[in-house]
């Protein structure tokens, strides 16, 4: 009776936990270089290095509705971000390759590079595109700190895990 | 001795008249000149008009002067816009480049860098230069200044001839009046040659060297046309390092 009792309080949890938009759109390892430094929330995560090379990943619902971007597909939004950043955002594209999520989404990852008051930086960003969401995981900084954090944000990179 | 003076004068000045225009776009039609002995000035305007390899210049007879005269010449110029990034090791590998090209660079800025090159080398450098980094943009002409340029010759030449003819003149002076003329008539004269020698060596040098500007910028607001996108999306504006580092605090 007690083990029936409490299967159904935890399913009647998990439901009301998914109802409620609780459950996470994605999944992250933090690698041992970082630190979370923003909560870990449905939608956004936010690490960073002890030299400020940031880790962030957000989810942006897309769809009908007010206030919800309006739906596009993976090449939509790829090519609107890469432009955006070439040319009113002044980023270099360094490079662009197609990657894949730890669970096996395809997406595509733009590598960035800008100057800024004389220093150069580098700006990566992945995108994977779900019906609902589109999944922007960006890292950067300085270039010369952020080519000591490459391996800490590859790693990191290849553990995410696009849910939703 | 009036009418002898008065002869003079006539003279120079129909010499002037014959010799300071040619007959390009703009120019009085060019007189008919008298064949004279070619000053050692105007060798050595030939010997610069000779193709290059040209074993011996002074030997180039009239119809390869014609030929010379008459191909094309272009001044080669092209831009080149480049993502900011990394600004001074791509100077610095762009500096390489046109070293290798066996040209050199005429002006640098954290901005901006002008390169030249043989002409020859012309578009292999705007190439490698474009492959430095992100091109935004890039642009190239040619010239075509032949016509211009086979215009200052004629003038030159013409020039040469009548500045010859003025020292003759000046040889042959009986007067001090006499004399005196022909030398401010000469001096005008010589103040052509130079002017002209000047514009013309401008041109070679152009033709010889084409120039690339490699700017170093974003598209500014007044580069992207009127009827161009903004995507309604505002999280795509908000894209790049400064909302990254703000995510975490860093700024």
């Amino acid at each position: 009776m007690n083990y029936f009792k409490s299967g159904f309080l935890g399913l009647v949890l998990a439901v009301l936990l998914m109802g409620s938009g609780c459950a996470s759109f994605y999944e992250i390892e933090t690698p041992q270089e970082m630190i979370e430094v923003d909560g870990h929330d449905a939608r956004t995560y936010v690490a960073m290095t002890h030299d400020g090379v940031v880790l962030r990943a957000r989810v942006i619902p897309q769809g009908e509705g007010r206030n919800v971007t309006p739906q596009g597909n993976h090449d939509f939004w790829v090519s609107a971000i890469r432009e955006r950043m070439r040319t009113t955002g002044g980023y270099a594209l360094l490079e662009e390759k197609e990657v894949e999520s730890a669970n096996g989404w395809k997406g595509t990852r733009l590598e960035f590079g800008r100057d800024h008051q004389g220093a150069p930086y580098q700006y990566w960003m992945t995108l994977f595109v779900t019906e609902d969401n589109i999944h922007i995981v960006d890292a950067g900084g300085r270039k010369a700190r952020f080519e000591s954090a490459q391996d800490a944000v590859e790693r990191a990179l290849a553990s995410y895990e696009v849910l939703r | 001795m009036r009418i002898k003076c008065g002869l003079i004068v006539l003279m120079i000045a129909t010499l002037a008249m014959s010799g300071c225009d040619a007959g390009g776009a703009g120019a009085p039609p060019m007189n008919e000149v008298s064949r004279v002995e070619i000053a050692d000035d105007m060798a050595y305007e030939r010997a610069r008009a000779a193709p290059a390899g040209s074993d011996d210049r002074s030997e180039m007879d009239g119809e390869a002067e014609q030929n010379q005269s008459s191909a094309q010449r272009l001044i080669f110029t092209g831009r080149v816009i480049l993502a900011i990034y990394d600004v001074e090791s791509t100077q610095i590998r762009a500096i390489e480049l046109v070293d290798e090209l066996e040209g050199y660079v005429s002006k640098r800025s954290s901005e901006q860098l002008t390169v030249r090159v043989p002409a020859a080398s012309f578009r292999v450098a705007l190439d490698g230069l474009a492959e430095l980094g992100d091109t935004l943009d890039m642009t190239w002409e040619a010239q075509d200044v032949s016509e211009q340029m086979r215009d200052l010759e004629i003038r030159l030449k013409n020039s040469l001839e009548l500045r010859d003819r003025l020292e003759t003149l000046l040889a042959r002076a009986d007067t001090v009046e006499e004399a005196l003329k022909i030398e401010t008539e000469l001096e005008r004269i010589t103040l052509e040659v130079e002017r002209i020698r000047g514009q013309l060596e401008s041109f070679e040098d152009r033709v010889a060297y084409s120039t690339i500007v490699v700017e170093f910028r974003t598209i500014r607001d007044d580069d992207v046309p009127d009827d161009d996108f903004v995507l309604p999306v505002a999280w795509v504006n908000d894209l790049g390092m400064r909302s990254l580092l703000q995510s975490a605090g860093v700024r």
